[in-house]
């Protein structure tokens, strides 16, 4: 019996060191689950996705703009949109079209232009750039100065600072004129064959043009916000 | 919720009848289902299998020497199902009801831990007055757990609950998780003369779940007892029986979750849709530099008995600081992150605990047994990060929990009142609505002191037992009351008989500084909007005194004496009344919810909700018999 206690005891000892001792014994951290790196068609869907919300969602941008213009209303009997017909605009006052926008629309389209550097995903990479920079015209249009040079960079800065509205149109100008230029380049590589959006481009299917067309567009109605302002407007008119 | 008190629910319990009002159609709350709808339509079935077992070995090499292995399983599986069927609504008579879509969902857990340790432990003696105990060790602890579900909406044949009669796409869910731990441990203890007492350990831990150059660590434990009441026998001579004293110092570390560490993508809501995928990146942000959390906690404590062990004195102070806190805060949405985990900074908390008790009156069949306990501590928040102040630890926005430097943690913030110099409300000089403010500390969420008594008398074979806290110095924001506020059934709402009236001590600015007292100026729609859209704006109102006395517990047992039951096959028959929690006593201020009942368990204590069931007081009757 003696012998056994004796055995058994060596026994677990020597199961105990070996697990113990072996490198990748504790690499059990991976989600198996989830994966950490994901290729920009299954991502683009999704902010698609979130830049529809972010309009036509209850209470979103379309929502606010059509009860400022008085567009709409409300039937008798209900309290639904007092704080829109009594001006009472607070902090919590249409949030989720700040919250919403930046916590999905746009990181999103941060996300896909961080993963896609390589020529590869040029299309992408613009397309990504184009989405942003429609998304943050819309947010100083609402709001005037917003975060937008230290935002989205999650847990690197957590408190990211506000900027000139002014500055970010003048940037966003500047970043769509680049997106264009990289459409253009990406078109004209001989030497990498990119990756073209199907029907993961639920907006244009992939036709770059079309792309290019938005990118202007976007570009002259910011252009438009500032006339008369005495603004130089010569970034917006280029193309 | 939107139900109104004086409807007594149980005469709509008729839900599937056509003809009867508690039917979907006809139901008076058009906003919310018949509650016995959902009695006759939902079900959530959960079981599962458990199965424990421990193997241990343990061998006296010599007479000083023992050598011991334990291993341990601990195995659960489950399964659960959950559905619920269709309601469709007449447009005509529930306009604005949305039609509830049926699902199912099946799902299944298996999750298994296994514990492995060996311990050798030595006794010899040193000298003939110091003794010495060491032990040494290795443990490994390994968790594996999975579950997986799915679920499938739209049923095609109505009550039938099968996943095969969904339409669309089933949502199929899925999760595998590993964690691994191992530690050396090493403990010493030093005895001199059964008085002095020096105990000093060390342990070194390996961890799956943090970073690989954060995986192992090292934590000592020093302490010293000294049993003066040994050392100097003439000191029991009087009303003292027994002293002991203690210090320790020891320092511990606390890990991550598993599979916490890495972002990962998740499918997206709504995704697959058609042919097409989609993921995004995860909400919450891992800080990339996060360390495991540091607590070192020094403690100093006395215990002393006086007559005979008839009156008990024990009182401890600690401090613990714990640097690295590991939390999980709001960061500003515009980071593109909705939350954060990462480390807070430092944290002091301070606490102390006295108890007094003993045995007030005894005689040959008569006892009386008392203890009073008084325990409070606090934590001060030293520091947070770079230039960082605050941070809020879990907010909706306009009431929150946070972390606030040089304050006191947690401190509960919530929107308020604007106030002239001198603490009046000012009002809107048009609407004669007040101001809704910034955010504001309104104070923090844990006691200064808990209070607590227990009783116990016992006479022949009767004994009644009572338990009993208070405690104060804290405030919470009452969720239910909040709520109560926009379906009208606050006391707030009624106080000025739902008319227009002039807030009561408020000023009007009527220029940069000057506030005149407001007289006559009413407050805009008193019937309605005014407690929905402005008084319940302002989170202040629901931020009250958390103060509490409660009774938890009175129990009275009768035990039958032995002699009746000489001619029976029993041997004890005890018989009793329990009542818990008979009574609460809450301030005049606080007339909605027991603060005590909190909507999370983590760090952000102080929001008292409706997510959880409300407090019961319950009374029963024991009989129990032993043969």
């Amino acid at each position: 019996m003696k012998n056994i206690i004796n055995n058994t005891i060596k026994m677990l000892a020597i199961v105990l060191l070996l697990s113990s001792c072996s490198e990748d014994f504790l690499d059990v951290n991976t989600d198996p689950n989830n994966p950490t790196t994901v290729t920009p068609d299954l991502l683009l869907p999704v902010g698609l996705k979130y830049s529809s919300f972010t309009s036509e969602r209850n209470r979103g941008q379309n929502t606010l703009g059509n009860m400022f213009m008085q567009n709409w209303s409300q039937s008798d009997g209900f309290s639904w949109y007092n704080d829109e017909f009594s001006y009472l605009v607070t902090s919590s006052f249409y949030d989720q079209i700040w919250d919403y926008t930046y916590l999905n629309a746009l990181k999103q389209y941060n996300d896909i232009a961080l993963s896609t550097q390589s020529p590869e995903f040029g299309y992408y990479n613009a397309i990504a750039e184009i989405m942003k920079a429609y998304h943050f015209g819309i947010l100083v249009d609402s709001y005037g100065d917003i975060p937008y040079f230290e935002a989205l960079q999650r847990g690197a800065n957590p408190t990211p600072a506000y900027d000139d509205a002014k500055l970010i149109y003048d940037d966003l100008a500047l970043k769509l004129n680049a997106a264009i230029a990289s459409i253009n380049a990406t078109a004209a590589n001989a030497d990498v064959v990119a990756t073209i959006p199907g029907a993961d481009d639920g907006l244009f299917g992939g036709d770059m043009d079309m792309w290019i067309q938005f990118a202007n567009s976007i570009k002259l109605r910011m252009a438009a916000r500032q006339s008369d302002m005495g603004s130089d407007l010569s970034t917006y008119l280029s193309c | 919720m939107n139900t109104a008190v004086n409807i007594p629910l149980s005469s709509y319990s008729d839900w599937d009848n056509p003809l009867s009002y508690g039917y979907a159609d006809n139901y008076f709350n058009a906003y919310y289902q018949n509650p016995y709808w959902g009695i006759g339509t939902n079900r959530n079935i959960d079981s599962s299998n458990r199965l424990t077992a421990n193997v241990s070995a343990s061998w006296d090499v010599k007479d000083w020497l023992n050598l011991t292995t334990r291993f341990g399983i601990n195995n659960v599986n489950g399964r659960g199902k959950n559905w619920r069927a269709a309601q469709a609504y007449d447009p005509v008579l529930q306009p604005a009801h949305q039609a509830v879509s049926s699902f199912v969902t099946d799902s299944e857990f298996t999750s298994s831990q296994y514990t492995l340790d060996a311990i050798a432990t030595a006794r010899f003696d040193i000298t003939e007055d110091i003794d010495v105990i060491a032990i040494g060790g290795a443990t490994n602890w390994t968790s594996n757990a999975s579950s997986s579900s799915i679920n499938v909406q739209n049923l095609s044949i109505p009550n039938f609950y099968d996943v095969s009669n969904g339409t669309g796409i089933p949502i199929v869910g899925r999760s595998d998780t590993k964690e691994r731990n191992y530690a050396f441990f090493a403990d010493l203890t030093f005895g001199y003369k059964d008085f002095l007492y020096l105990n000093l350990s060390g342990r070194n831990d390996w961890t799956s779940t943090l970073p690989k150059d954060q995986q192992s660590y090292f934590y000592p434990a020093g302490g010293l007892s000294f049993v003066a009441s040994e050392a100097f026998p003439t000191l029991t001579d009087g009303a003292l029986s027994y002293a002991k004293f203690t210090l320790s110092n020891s320092t511990v570390y606390n890990d991550l979750s598993a599979k916490e560490l890495n972002e990962v993508y998740v499918q997206s809501g709504g995704f697959p849709f058609g042919d097409l995928n989609g993921f995004t990146l995860q909400g919450t942000a891992i800080d990339s530099g996060i360390v495991k959390e540091k607590l070192n906690t020094t403690e100093i404590g006395a215990d002393l008995t006086f007559f005979d062990n008839r009156l008990t004195v024990s009182a401890s102070y600690y401090v613990t600081k714990i640097t690295d806190n590991l939390t999980s805060a709001v960061p500003s949405a515009t980071s593109g992150a909705s939350g954060f985990r990462f480390n807070i900074g430092e944290i002091e908390s301070k606490g102390y605990e006295f108890t007094i008790g003993g045995t007030l009156l005894k005689s040959d069949d008569f006892s009386w047994d008392a203890n009073i306990n008084i325990a409070g501590s606090e934590a001060t928040v030293i520091s947070i990060g770079d230039g960082v102040t605050e941070t809020p630890v879990s907010t909706s926005g306009t009431v929150g929990v946070y972390a606030v430097v040089g304050e006191v943690f947690p401190q509960i913030k919530a929107t308020s009142y604007v106030r002239d110099p001198q603490g009046r409300i000012v009002v809107d000089g048009t609407t004669g609505n007040p101001i809704q403010g910034e955010l504001k500390n309104l104070g923090k969420a844990t006691p200064d002191y808990t209070l607590g008594f227990t009783s116990s008398v016992n006479y022949k074979g009767f004994s009644l037992a009572t338990t009993m806290d208070y405690r104060t110095g804290h405030v919470y924001y009452a969720q239910g009351s909040d709520s109560m506020e926009f379906t009208g059934r606050s006391v707030a709402s009624a106080s000025a008989n739902r008319e227009d009236f002039v807030l009561p001590n408020s000023v009007i600015e009527t220029s940069p500084g000057v506030f005149v007292e407001n007289t006559n100026l009413t407050v805009t729609d008193g019937r309605q909007d005014y407690w929905n859209n402005t008084y319940n704006e302002i989170k202040e109102n629901y931020v009250r005194d958390a103060t509490a006395f409660k009774i938890r517990e009175i129990a009275l047992n009768y035990t039958l004496p032995s002699s009746f039951l000489d001619k029976t096959p029993l041997s004890a028959v005890r018989l009793g009344l329990i009542a818990r929690n008979p009574l609460t006593v809450l301030p005049e201020e606080n007339r909605f919810s027991d603060p005590e009942f909190n909507n999370s368990s983590g760090n952000a204590i102080g929001i008292g909700g409706y997510f959880q069931s409300p407090p019961t007081s319950s009374y029963g009757f024991n009989i129990n018999l032993e043969f």
